[in-house]
C-alpha cells in the first residue's frame, strides 16, 4: 500500500480518498473525499 | 419480550412524552428519562476500561440497566466515549481511571496563540496541516495508508455500535429514540473552538484580547454551514414528531466561561439562528442541556413560544427556573447527591415533590440533574425505588 503525508493538504486528502477501501464507489471522488474529511474532522474533535 | 408488548410500550411511552411536551396542566404522566452515563458500567460490576473497549459488553450492560430500572427513554446510549478510536490513534487525551471510575479528558490547545487569523483563512487546511499533526504526532511524517484503513474500520465499528444501540433499545425494550431529527442543527463554533481547539483558558483570553480574530474564526468555522442549515429549514414541515419526544437537541457548555456580555456577543447569535428556525415550525419542541447554570439564556427564552424549549438542567434549581422561565419546559431536577448519599425515603420524597409540583403544572420530564458517572452518584436501591415510584405513578394516571 502507498504512503501518505496527511500534513499536506489537499494532497493527503486526495491520496486517502483514492487509496482507501471505503463504502463509496471509486468513481464518486467527491463522496469519497467527503467521507475522509468526515473521519479527519471526527478525530480532530476527539 | 414479545413484539406486541414492545409495540404497546412504544405507544405508551410516546403518549407519555406527548403529555409532557404539550405543556398542559395535570397531564397525569411524567416520563422518566435516564441521564446515566458510565454509572451503568459501575452498576453492572465491570471495569470501565474493559467496557469502553468492548462494544458487546457495553450493549449487554446497557440492556441489564434497562431491565433493572425500566426507564422511558435515554439521553445517552453508552456511546458517548469513542475510546477505541482514541486508543488506536495512541492519543493520551482520554485518561481512564478504573479505580476512580473516571474519564479525564485533557484540555490542550491545537490552535496556538496568534494563529486564529490563519485558522480563519482556511479552517480545513489548518486542520490537516496543523491540528491533526499536533494532536497525533505520528501524522507528522509519511505513514502507510493501511494505518488509515484500520482507522476507517474503527470509525465504522463505532458508527455501527451507535446505530445498533438506538435500534436494539427500541426493538428489545420499546424505548423510542429521544429525538426525531428532521432538520439540520446549527453548530455553535464557540463549543468547537473551546472544547477541541483552544481550550478553556485560551478561549477565555481570546474573548477579551482577540475579539476580531475570534469572530473571524467563528465565522470561518460555522458561517457557511449555518447559512446552508437555515436555507434547508425552509423545506422542513411543521408539527411535533410522532416518533420521539423531541424534534431537536442541543447542549450548552462554552457559556460557562462567559459573562452576559460575552455570551450575547459570541454565543447567542449562533444559538438564536437555530432557535429562530425551530420557532418558525409550529409544534416543534427541542431539548437544550445547560451545563452548570443556564441563567444566561433565561431572558432570551422569553422571546419564544411556550414549550418550544425544554431546559435539561444541571445545577439550576428547577423551581426557580419555572418561576423565571414560565415559557420553558423543564427536564431534570433529581439531585444525584440525594440519589448517592440519601436514604430511599429521602429520594422518594424528592421525586414525589418534583412530580407533585412541576409534574402537575405540566411541561415536566423527570431526569437526573447531571450526567451520572461516578459510583457515589447513585445507590442502586435508591434508583430502583425512584424508578418504581415513577412507573406506578404513570400507570395509576394512565
Amino acid at each position: 500500500m502507498a504512503k501518505v503525508n496527511i500534513s499536506k493538504y489537499p494532497e493527503g486528502l486526495q491520496t486517502l480518498a483514492k487509496e482507501l477501501e471505503l463504502p463509496i464507489p471509486k468513481e464518486n471522488t467527491a463522496g469519497r473525499e467527503a467521507y475522509v474529511q468526515g473521519i479527519i474532522s471526527f478525530i480532530a474533535g476527539l | 419480550m414479545d413484539e406486541t408488548r414492545v409495540q404497546a410500550l412504544i405507544e405508551e411511552r410516546l403518549k407519555r412524552y406527548n403529555a409532557a411536551t404539550s405543556m398542559k396542566e395535570n397531564p397525569g404522566q411524567v416520563p422518566n428519562i435516564s441521564f446515566y452515563v458510565t454509572w451503568k458500567v459501575y452498576d453492572y460490576g465491570c471495569k470501565l476500561s474493559e467496557a469502553l473497549l468492548d462494544y458487546d459488553l457495553m450493549a449487554k450492560l446497557t440492556y441489564a440497566f434497562q431491565e433493572r430500572y425500566n426507564f422511558d427513554g435515554f439521553v445517552e446510549y453508552s456511546n458517548r466515549n469513542q475510546y477505541r478510536v482514541s486508543q488506536l490513534l495512541g492519543s493520551s487525551e482520554y485518561i481512564v481511571n478504573d479505580e476512580a471510575f473516571s474519564i479525564q479528558v485533557e484540555d490542550f490547545p491545537t490552535i496556538y496563540d496568534g494563529e486564529l487569523a490563519e485558522f480563519a483563512k482556511d479552517p480545513t487546511k489548518f486542520m490537516w496541516e496543523k491540528i491533526i499533526p499536533r494532536k497525533y504526532p505520528q501524522f507528522q511524517e509519511d505513514i502507510e495508508v493501511s494505518y488509515f484503513q484500520e482507522l476507517v474500520k474503527e470509525y465504522q465499528d463505532f458508527s455501527a455500535f451507535s446505530a445498533r444501540m438506538f435500534s436494539s433499545m427500541k426493538e428489545l425494550y420499546g424505548i423510542p429514540v429521544l429525538w426525531d431529527f428532521r432538520a439540520p442543527g446549527i453548530p455553535n463554533p464557540c463549543e468547537t473552538l473551546l472544547s477541541h481547539y483552544r481550550g478553556i483558558k485560551n478561549f477565555s483570553i481570546d474573548m477579551r484580547r482577540n475579539k476580531a480574530d475570534l469572530h473571524a474564526a467563528c465565522e470561518a468555522l460555522s458561517g457557511n454551514a449555518a447559512r446552508a442549515a437555515v436555507a434547508a429549514w425552509a423545506n422542513v414541515a411543521p408539527g411535533h414528531t410522532t416518533k420521539s419526544c423531541f424534534d431537536g437537541d442541543g447542549g450548552l457548555l462554552a457559556h460557562t466561561v462567559m459573562n452576559p456580555k460575552q455570551f450575547d456577543e459570541f454565543y447567542w447569535p449562533w444559538l438564536k439562528m437555530y432557535w429562530d428556525c425551530v420557532s418558525s415550525k409550529e409544534g416543534w419542541v427541542i431539548r437544550t442541556f445547560t451545563e452548570g447554570s443556564g441563567e444566561l439564556i433565561w431572558d432570551h427564552l422569553m422571546d419564544y413560544r411556550k414549550g418550544m424549549v425544554f431546559l435539561h438542567l444541571d445545577i439550576d434549581d428547577p423551581f426557580l427556573v419555572r418561576e423565571r422561565c414560565p415559557n420553558a419546559g423543564i427536564m431534570g431536577g433529581m439531585d444525584t447527591h440525594v440519589l448517592g448519599h440519601g436514604t430511599k425515603e429521602e429520594c422518594l420524597t424528592k421525586a414525589e415533590h418534583l412530580v407533585n409540583t412541576l409534574g402537575q403544572q405540566g411541561g415536566y420530564i423527570f431526569s437526573e440533574n447531571r450526567l451520572v458517572s461516578y459510583p457515589n452518584d447513585t445507590k442502586r436501591e435508591n434508583l430502583e425505588a425512584v424508578c418504581k415510584y415513577l412507573e406506578e405513578y404513570n400507570h395509576r394516571n394512565a
